[in-house]
C-alpha cells in the first residue's frame, strides 16, 4: 500500500462514525485527567485501559492518544488557576500562568494556552506525517538485532535523562525487564518462575504492572498529603479572544517551542517534563525583556504549553517506529497498541500503515477540537481542581483493582496490581525512575523474543550486535550514553 | 508504651530504600539461582543477563558506604544530561521564593499540620499506610466475596477513616458499585462472585 492510499484511507477512517465521538471522549476525559493534580496522562490512560477492551484497536487506540493530547493542555488549568501543575510537562505554566491569574488574566492565560498547545500539537504531528516517508525507511533497515539494542538503548537513555544516580535507573529498568521472565519462554515451552501455579503459565500482565505503577503508587503517594485545594480562590477572569489573539501574535515562539518540545519528545525518557523547562529558558533567554518572566509574562505560558503538547508527534517517533515509548503516557499507549495486537515497528508502517496514519490524523483532528473543548469548557474544566484528593483516591482504587481483575480475570493480575503500587510507592519516595521500571515491562517480550531470534541467526554468537553498521553504531551508543557520564568529567579535568 | 508510640518509633526505624534493595536482591538472586534449573537453556539467557543487573547494581547500592570513594562516586553518579542553565535556575528560584511570600499563610498552614500530625485527619497512621492497607483489604474481600460486593464496603471504610461527610461517602459508595457493575455489564466478567462466598454469583 502507498502511503498516500494509506493516508486518504486514515481519513476515511477517521471521519467515520464513531470514531470522531472517540477523539472528543479521549480528548475530554484527557482534560479532566490532566486538570485534576496527582491525576495526569499515564495514571488517567492505564485505568482506561481495560475499558478499551471491547472497542476495536483503531478507536481504542485513538482514545488513548486524544486522552493523551487532551491531558497534555488539561495539565495547565490547576498550573493557572491554583499554582498546582496537572501535569509535570505543565510545571513552568505556574511560572507566568499563576501571576496572570492572580491579575485577573486568568482566562486570558487559559485560552493562551489552549491556543498554544493546539497549533504546536498539529504543527509536530503534522511534521511527523510529512516525515514518516523517511521514517518508513530507517523502520525498514531494521531487524531483530537491531529491535534488541534499540530496546536496550531506550533503557539506557532513560537511566541517564531521569534524575538520580544512573544505577538506580539500570537497576529500574533490568528489575522491569526482569518481571517479563514470568511464565511460558518465547521460542521454547520452558515455564519459568509460575512455582506451579497456573495464574502464573501466561505471565505478568503488562497493564496490571502498569496500572500498578501508575495509578496505585500515586494514589497511595497522594493520600499522604492535604486533602486538596478545595479552598483555593478562584477568579475566572480575562478575555477569551485576547489570549487567542496574543498566542497568534507570536508565531515564531509557538514554532520554536513546538519544535523544541517535539525534539525532546523523540529523546526516551525526556518527555514534556524536561521540554516544557528548556522551551521555557530558551523563551526567556531570547526575550528583549527577561526580567518580565516570572510575573505574568504571557511568552512563558505560550512557550510552556506549546512544548509541552510538541512532546507528543516526537514522543510517538520511537513509540510507533521502534517501540520504545519516551515517556510514561507512550508507554500506556504502546501497552495499548500491544494489547489490541498492533506491533509497533515495520508491522505498522507495511501492512498497517493506514492504522499509524489514523492515530496521527486523528491527533491532527483532536488539535482543532482542543481549542474548541478548552475554550468552551474552560469554566466547567476549572471546578475539577477543586476536587478533594479523598474523593478521587477511592474512586481510582476501584477502578484499578477492578480493572486490574477485568484484564483476564486473573487474581493474579489484582496481586500484581497491588505488588507493584506498593514497590512503585517507595521507588517514587526514593528516586528509582518508574518510567524506566514500566518501560522494562512493556519492552521485556519484545526484547527478549528478539534477542533469542538474533542469537539463533548467529548460531549464539554475541558478534551479530556488532558486525553490521547499524547495529555497532547502536552499540556505540549504548556504550557512549552509559560511560558518558563517568568519562566525560575525567575527559575534562584531562583538558583544562 | 501507646501504641501510638510504637508506631512512630518502627514507622522512624523502617529505611524504605533497604528495603527496596532487598527486595530486588532477594528476588534476582532468587530468580538467578532458579535459571540452573531450566531445561532449555537459551530460556535462561534473557533472565540470567537481566537478574545480574539487578543483582549486582542493588548489592552495590545497599553496600555503597563501604566501597572505596571513587566506586562510590561512580556509584552515586547522576545521568543529569538535562540541567538547567545557572541563568534559569536562579530565575526560577526568585519566582518561587516570590509566589512562597505571596501564599505564606497557607503554605505555613500546610507545614506547621505536616510536622506535628503523621495524618492528615488525625489518625494514629500514616495516610499512607491506611490506603495500602485498605487497598490490600479491598482486594483480600473482593476475593472472598467478589469485588462487585466489596466495592462499597472498601469505599466506605475509607469514608470513615478519612472523616468524609456520611453524603459524600454514600455517593462515592454508590458510584464505585456502579463503576464496578459497568465493568461487569459490558465486560462480562463474573465481578458478583467470589472465591469462598457468593461462589455462583448473583447476577
Amino acid at each position: 500500500m502507498t502511503a498516500l492510499a494509506a493516508f486518504s484511507e486514515a481519513v476515511s477512517i477517521v471521519f467515520s462514525w464513531p470514531t470522531p465521538i472517540w477523539v472528543v471522549i479521549g480528548l475530554t476525559l484527557g482534560m479532566i485527567a490532566g486538570a485534576l493534580p496527582g491525576i495526569g496522562s499515564s495514571l488517567g490512560m492505564a485505568i482506561v485501559l481495560p475499558l478499551t477492551l471491547p472497542l476495536g484497536p483503531i478507536n481504542a487506540i485513538i482514545l488513548l492518544v486524544s486522552m493523551y493530547s487532551g491531558a497534555m493542555y488539561g495539565g495547565s488549568i490547576s498550573a493557572i488557576l491554583v499554582n498546582v501543575p496537572g501535569t509535570g510537562g505543565a510545571a513552568a505554566t505556574t511560572f507566568d500562568g499563576y501571576p496572570m491569574a492572580k491579575r485577573g488574566r486568568a482566562v486570558d492565560a487559559l485560552s493562551m494556552s489552549a491556543t498554544a498547545s493546539a497549533t504546536a500539537g498539529f504543527m509536530s504531528v503534522l511534521t511527523l506525517l510529512l516525515i514518516s516517508p523517511i521514517l518508513i525507511e530507517v523502520v525498514l533497515l531494521f531487524g531483530s538485532p537491531e529491535y534488541f539494542l534499540m530496546a536496550i538503548l531506550g533503557l539506557s537513555m532513560i537511566t541517564i535523562v531521569a534524575e538520580g544516580s544512573i544505577i538506580k535507573g539500570l537497576i529500574a529498568g533490568a528489575a522491569g525487564l526482569l518481571v517479563t521472565t514470568v511464565g511460558i519462554a518465547p521460542n521454547s515451552p520452558e515455564l519459568r518462575y509460575t512455582f506451579g501455579s497456573l495464574g502464573l503459565y501466561d505471565g505478568i500482565d503488562f497493564i496490571a504492572a502498569l496500572i500498578g505503577m501508575f495509578a496505585l503508587a500515586e494514589m497511595l503517594k497522594l493520600a499522604g498529603q492535604e486533602g486538596g485545594i478545595a479552598d483555593a480562590d478562584i477568579d475566572l477572569s480575562g478575555n477569551t479572544f485576547s489570549g487567542v489573539r496574543e498566542t497568534f501574535s507570536h508565531p515564531l515562539q509557538v514554532i520554536k517551542s513546538g519544535y523544541v518540545g517535539m525534539f525532546i519528545g523523540a529523546i526516551p525518557g525526556a518527555g514534556a517534563t524536561v521540554s516544557n523547562f528548556l522551551a521555557y529558558g530558551e523563551a526567556m533567554r531570547s526575550s528583549d525583556n527577561p526580567d518580565r518572566f516570572g510575573d505574568g509574562e504571557p511568552l512563558g505560558v505560550i512557550s510552556s504549553e506549546a512544548s509541552n503538547n510538541g512532546t507528543i508527534g516526537g514522543s510517538l517517533i520511537p513509540t510507533i517506529s521502534f517501540g520504545i515509548p519516551g515517556s510514561g503516557s507512550t508507554a500506556v499507549l504502546l501497552g495499548g497498541l500491544l494489547m489490541h495486537g498492533l506491533r509497533p515497528g515495520p508491522q505498522l508502517f507495511e501492512t498497517d500503515l493506514q492504522i499509524t496514519y489514523a492515530f496521527l490524523v486523528a491527533l491532527l483532528l483532536g488539535n482543532i477540537f482542543i481549542i474548541l473543548i478548552g475554550v468552551l469548557l474552560v469554566t466547567r474544566l476549572a471546578k475539577l481542581t477543586q476536587v478533594d484528593t479523598h474523593v478521587l483516591i477511592p474512586m481510582i482504587l476501584v477502578l484499578s483493582m477492578v480493572g486490574g481483575y477485568t484484564l483476564r480475570s486473573n487474581w493474579v493480575d489484582v496481586i500484581t496490581v497491588l505488588a507493584l503500587g506498593f514497590l512503585g510507592y517507595i521507588m517514587v519516595r526514593k528516586n528509582y525512575s518508574i518510567i524506566a521500571f514500566v518501560l522494562g515491562v512493556v519492552l521485556g517480550p519484545i526484547a527478549e523474543e528478539n534477542l533469542l531470534r538474533s542469537l539463533q541467526i548467529s548460531g549464539g554468537s554475541y558478534e551479530i550486535f556488532v558486525t553490521k553498521p547499524l547495529s555497532l553504531l547502536i552499540t556505540a551508543g549504548i556504550f557512549v550514553i552509559l560511560l558518558g557520564p563517568y568519562v566525560k568529567p575525567a575527559l575534562e579535568r584531562r583538558l583544562t | 508504651m501507646s501504641s501510638k508510640s510504637l508506631y512512630r518509633r518502627l514507622s522512624e526505624g523502617f529505611n524504605q530504600e533497604q528495603f527496596l534493595l532487598l527486595v530486588f536482591v532477594i528476588g534476582s538472586g532468587a530468580a538467578l539461582v532458579e535459571t540452573f534449573r531450566f531445561n532449555i537453556s537459551s530460556a535462561a539467557r534473557f533472565p540470567r543477563l537481566t537478574g545480574t543487573v539487578v543483582f549486582v547494581g542493588a548489592l552495590l547500592l545497599l553496600f555503597s558506604r563501604y566501597l572505596p570513594k571513587t566506586l562510590r562516586t561512580a556509584v552515586e553518579e547522576s545521568g543529569g544530561v538535562f540541567e538547567a542553565d545557572e541563568e534559569f535556575e536562579r530565575r526560577q528560584q526568585e519566582v518561587e521564593e516570590r509566589q512562597q511570600v505571596e501564599d505564606e499563610p497557607t503554605e505555613t498552614k500546610l507545614i506547621e499540620t505536616d510536622r506535628s500530625e503523621i495524618s492528615t485527619v488525625g489518625r494514629p497512621i500514616h495516610d499512607s499506610v491506611f490506603t495500602g492497607l485498605a487497598a490490600t483489604g479491598y482486594a483480600a474481600l473482593g476475593f472472598a466475596v467478589g469485588l462487585l460486593w466489596a466495592t462499597p464496603i472498601f469505599v466506605f471504610a475509607y469514608g470513615y477513616w478519612f472523616k468524609l461527610p456520611r453524603y459524600l461517602t454514600a455517593v462515592l459508595a454508590i458510584v464505585g458499585f456502579m463503576i464496578a457493575f459497568g465493568f461487569m455489564s459490558v465486560l462480562g466478567v463474573p465481578l458478583d462472585r467470589g472465591q469462598l462466598l457468593v461462589t455462583g454469583g448473583v447476577f
